[in-house]
């Protein structure tokens, strides 16, 4: 083994400790009791408890939270990919006047803060009397969702081979029928990685869900912070409520292994 | 036949968006309905009032162990009352951004918690009902209820212009929590004066692994609290009643001078400590003394927390002895203005703050009342063991500002503390600083 290889397992080594220290910490944190948490020194033998998850999701209610950022997710990805999806075929392979100007213009929303976006969004749902709903939330993340899907669908669209399309053209199907038998399959992988980025995003946004949410809308980044109070953090609770709120993370990633490695890499290797 | 088009396209819109609005939670706000607002308690010691048709929202901070507290009360009221009432609790650090924006616009909550920073804002912009007229009516009030019942200094801080907005409760303020036996064994008495109290900790500082001295150090309002109550342990406050600047800047600068001492036998980090993380440095061992808010200082007496639990004395500040003060801090009980639950939100606020119920939310919370009988409380008492230390403390206090531009001032202040701190500032630079910003707040 050469130094540059043993050099490069150890970035990997201190890589993977950087980030799975912090989240073996929370799981740790999770299982204690407080009097194990706040310790002069840190405490790795000890009784493991369910308390913390218990009171998170039976006091606190925490499934509500759940609910909420899966219906918001699903329903974000779901109008993200169907509204994008053929416009980054459209962007991609019709003939568009100033299509680099309309594609340049779809990535500048996503540059917009969201900050300088969450006020007027409030304003707006406001006097549309949406403030609150699941569609005020699912609406806003679309607009960060969105110019993604269109990206990164325009760039697996303009990978493929425009021979298979012309060649369902010409044994007489239409435009959207090529986009949807075969283009569409053979950017499954990619289409499969932006949904899972967009569930992504969607999870972890904070300053919409906490601005457009009504009381019954509350999603899990507004839920976990709650646990930071005036006086005091719970931080059984709050380590509880991270563990709830990464195990969907962590399944969907799993899951999606395969299609997100073969997604992210699809096209780099064109000759 | 294009128009045609696009016309049906946006009603197809039109019915996704009503549709998915049909997935709302219910929207905001609710009817005032029917209902009595004299109408007696249905048990002794229960809220005024019937409201069947009532829908309220509360707003407030979230944490426990007060937010779980809340959702208990806002059942029995509804219980007792036939209201509906709901919490909706937000990370502190964003209340005010949210119920600032609900208020502006079509309104949404009935019941908000306001912190004494943003209550001259929310008073000034009109966004909270004035409750004079209710706190005076006698057949909406228990017998034993009235403005007399608050400590007047307390339900002071609720008005605005004249009138009265809030009712206050979350009343604490900051004090010092010394180890009993960690003086006794230094032969040590148990200091009296804040000179001494530095001057022990940098005795005890470094002995059995522990530190002098725990405080917060973190920008986040502790740290004005703090210099809030050094500041009228010497008799000086950042401004007059006539809205002038009174800061004394020799006063000042004693006030960091003596935070600087203090924080050089604090535990390493201070500039990271909020109130929650000096008192667990407290809990566990790693300090001889503390000076924090009363409500974290909890966790010194709770032994699922502490390893130190009982092993507390607590003695208010002061510069010169016996003459000790501190700054008084409490949260505000307002009414929205845009609510259509009036009655049934003063029905609430008013059994809510009332010394029997804030004995509950003290027993679990250790935060104080503001009503007179909450201090004649024995189960108060046996449960708060600086609750002598602070009513010491609060003989002499200064309340929180509630500037609507103070939020600015105080991070300025903060920052001036820590600087000083980091020895870039002498006290005295770090007065001026703090002089300038408190003037800026007041307008010029």
């Amino acid at each position: 083994m050469n130094r540059w290889r043993v050099a490069s397992y150890a970035i990997v080594v201190v890589f993977l400790l950087v980030v799975l220290v912090p989240i073996a910490a929370v799981v740790v944190n999770s299982l204690k009791v407080p009097s194990d948490i706040f310790t002069p020194s840190l405490k790795l033998v000890f009784t493991p408890t369910l308390d913390n998850y218990a009171k998170v999701l039976g006091d606190l209610e925490f499934s509500s939270f759940l609910v909420n950022s899966t219906l918001v997710a699903l329903g974000s990805t779901a109008l993200s990919l169907a509204v994008g999806v053929p416009a980054a075929y459209a962007l991609a392979r019709l003939p568009i006047r100033g299509r680099e100007l309309w594609a340049g213009g779809i990535l500048f929303t996503r540059m917009v803060p969201a900050v300088a976006l969450v006020v007027p969004m409030y304003v707006i749902f406001q006097r549309a009397s949406l403030l609150g709903t699941y569609f005020a939330l699912i609406a806003a993340h679309t607009t960060f969702n969105l110019p993604i899907v269109i990206w990164m669908m325009r760039s697996f669209f303009e990978e493929l081979p425009p021979d298979l399309e012309e060649a369902a053209l010409v044994d007489g199907s239409g435009r959207f029928g090529a986009f949807w038998r075969v283009a569409l399959p053979l950017t499954a992988p990619g289409l499969a990685a932006t949904a899972v980025l967009c569930l992504l995003f969607s999870w972890n946004e904070f300053l919409f869900a906490l601005v457009l949410s009504g009381r019954d809308t509350q999603t899990v980044p507004i839920g976990v912070a709650s646990f930071i109070g005036t006086v005091s953090v719970d931080w059984g609770g709050s380590s509880a409520a991270a563990v709830l709120a990464l195990i969907p993370v962590f399944v969907l990633g799993l899951a999606a292994q395969r299609f997100l490695v073969r997604g992210l890499t699809f096209g780099a290797v064109k000759g | 036949m294009a128009r045609r088009k696009r016309w049906s396209g946006w009603a197809v819109a039109l019915v996704v968006t009503t549709a998915l609005a049909g997935c709302n939670s219910g929207g905001d706000g609710g009817s005032g309905g029917s209902g009595d607002p004299n109408a007696a308690p249905a048990t002794a010691g229960g809220p005024m009032g019937t409201f069947p048709d009532a829908k309220l929202v509360l707003s407030r901070w979230a944490g426990d162990p007060w937010t779980s507290g809340q959702k208990d009360a806002a059942a029995q009221w509804s219980t007792a009352t036939g209201g509906k009432l709901e919490i909706d609790a937000l990370p502190y650090e964003n209340l005010h951004d949210k119920q600032a924006l609900t208020l502006q616009g079509a309104g949404g909550y009935d019941i908000l918690y306001v912190h004494p920073s943003w209550f001259g804002e929310f008073a000034k912009a009109g966004y909270l009902a004035p409750i004079d007229d209710k706190l005076a009516d006698a057949k909406r009030n228990p017998a034993d209820f009235s403005a007399a019942s608050f400590l007047p200094n307390v339900l002071e801080q609720g008005k605005y212009d004249g009138k009265q907005y809030c009712l206050p409760d979350f009343v604490s303020t900051i004090v010092l929590a010394y180890r009993k036996d960690v003086f006794e064994k230094a032969n040590l008495k148990p200091p009296t004066t804040l000179d001494e109290v530095a001057t022990d900790a940098a005795a005890l500082n470094g002995k059995d692994g522990m530190a002098g001295i725990a405080l917060p150090g973190k920008r986040g309002g502790a740290v004005a609290d703090v210099m809030g109550s050094l500041l009228t342990a010497q008799g000086n406050w950042w401004y007059g009643t006539d809205g002038r600047n009174t800061l004394d800047k020799a006063a000042a600068a004693k006030a960091v001078d003596f935070y600087v001492k203090a924080a050089k036998s604090a535990p390493s980090g201070v500039l990271n400590f909020h109130v929650d993380e000096a008192s667990t440095a407290a809990a566990q061992g790693k300090s001889a003394m503390i000076i924090s808010t009363t409500p974290s200082l909890q966790a010194l007496e709770d032994p699922a927390k502490s390893s130190t639990a009982g092993k507390w004395g607590y003695v208010p500040l002061a510069f010169t002895a016996d003459k000790p003060a501190g700054e008084l801090i409490y949260w505000n009980w307002c009414i929205a203005a845009k609510s259509q639950n009036q009655d049934a939100a003063y029905s609430f606020l008013q059994w809510y703050t009332s010394g029997a119920q804030q004995a509950k939310v003290a027993v679990a919370a250790a935060t104080a009342g503001a009503t007179k009988d909450f201090y004649t409380n024995p189960d108060v008492a046996a449960k708060l063991p600086f609750l002598d230390a602070m009513n010491k403390a609060l003989t002499t206090s200064n309340p929180q500002p509630s500037l609507a531009s103070w939020p600015k001032a105080q991070d300025q202040i903060e920052l001036a503390v820590q600087e000083a701190i980091q020895g870039k500032k002498s006290p005295e630079q770090a007065a001026d600083v703090m002089y300038e910003a408190v003037s800026a707040a007041l307008g010029g």
